[in-house]
């Protein structure tokens, strides 16, 4: 849930596809763009730094990752970046979590681990964003 | 299981994971503590914290778990409650038992030592639907048991000790659909249910009536679906990273 100053919330949904909608509006869920490939299996949202992170798969599956997006502009975010990530074993990410500047995560491993990373503080140039998407497709 | 007989698809990915690793689950605070759970052999009945400031981790173990407890399959975070004893309160269900337990987690500033404490309040006793698929969340005063196929439960707890009621003010109450791996609150009153239902997945938006012990629907919203239950992970998984069909 993404709960803004103004008492408005959102609510982001993984599940292959990421959507957003409003909890308390009957409507329609919307249908936000990722790179091909990612499965979204994971989810949490950074109220104060207006992100929301994504835990998934690409590679059908083979590969783990996590998505980054900006929603400052709640029904239209803008992927900040992705990053792929590993574990202890040969599980898949099932557990993310971020809060001020960081992103947790966690994989189904045979494991105590947990992963930590410091969330993107801008935009990517487009260039910049194309080439790590290039590099996990 | 009604899921397996409406959706067979899905029996394989059920029985195949009896013997697999369970899904593990995390939260954060907001000054950079994560609390998750663990699949480490011998320590299921533990739970981890990772502070980012100090990039410590700890495994932390309590001798005063009851014997009931088998391992922790997901966890919830009430940030606000005990602020004033200079700790949030954490929650952890095990799926087996289908108990609840509570914990003060302490940050470093509040600790002797500068250390993570983690510290057991106590668990709920009666047991609480948790099959195939469960999660946790919990604001306010209020946590709520997604319950899988079996019905949505919800505790009280009290916010200045994090301690839980030790029986539901709602258990296993069903929404006439056929089940919902996790959840997660909007408010105390308001919880939003990942949802199976006899025709494809979605959020139910319920509303929790605490005078009448009741839950009521107040809205759905079908959500779109790529990934079926091709990555799914029984049984303790949360909405978070679980079902695949949603995460809040």
């Amino acid at each position: 849930m993404y709960f803004q100053n103004n008492g408005r919330s959102y609510l982001y949904v993984a599940n292959g596809p990421v959507t957003v909608q409003n909890p308390r509006r009957n409507g329609s869920p919307t249908v936000v763009n990722v790179p091909n490939g990612f499965e979204a299996l994971t989810v949490d949202v950074n109220s104060d730094r207006s992100i929301a992170v994504f835990g998934g798969v690409i590679q059908n599956g083979a590969r783990s990752a996590y998505l980054e997006l900006d929603i400052s502009n709640p029904l239209n975010p803008r992927v900040v970046t992705m990053e792929v990530v590993s574990g202890q074993g040969r599980g898949r990410i099932t557990g993310i979590a971020s809060a001020g500047q960081d992103i947790f995560y966690v994989f189904d491993d045979d494991s105590s681990s947990i992963g930590h990373a410091r969330i993107q503080q801008s935009l990517l140039e487009d260039s910049e964003l194309k080439d790590i998407l290039s590099r996990v497709e | 299981m009604k899921i397996l007989q409406l959706l067979p698809a899905s029996i394989f990915v059920l029985s195949c994971c009896n013997d697999a690793a369970q899904a593990r689950n995390i939260v954060t605070t907001n000054d950079g503590i994560a609390i998750g759970t663990t699949n480490q052999s011998g320590l299921r009945r533990s739970l981890v914290t990772y502070d980012a400031n100090t990039s410590q981790q700890d495994v932390h173990q309590f001798s005063n778990l009851p014997n009931t407890i088998r391992g922790f399959d997901d966890v919830a975070l009430d940030s606000d409650a005990m602020a004033r004893q200079g700790g949030v309160v954490a929650f952890a269900i095990d799926a087996s038992s289908g108990l609840v337990c509570s914990f003060n987690l302490s940050a470093r500033s509040s600790t002797r030592r500068g250390e993570v404490s983690l510290q057991l309040i106590g668990c709920t006793t009666q047991r609480v639907s948790t099959s195939p698929f469960v999660g946790i969340d919990a604001q306010r005063g209020t946590l709520v048991v997604s319950g899988g196929t079996g019905g949505v439960s919800t505790f009280r707890y009290d916010t200045s000790t994090g301690r839980l009621s030790s029986r539901p003010t709602i258990r296993n109450q069903t929404l006439n659909e056929i089940g919902h791996p996790s959840v997660t609150l909007v408010s105390r009153n308001i919880a939003v249910l990942c949802t199976d239902t006899r025709s494809g997945f979605g959020i139910t938006i319920a509303n929790i009536n605490q005078s009448s012990r009741s839950l009521d629907r107040s809205r759905f919203f079908p959500v779109e679906n790529t990934v079926n239950f091709k990555y799914a992970i029984s049984p303790g998984m949360s909405c978070e990273g679980l079902l695949q069909l949603c995460s809040l």
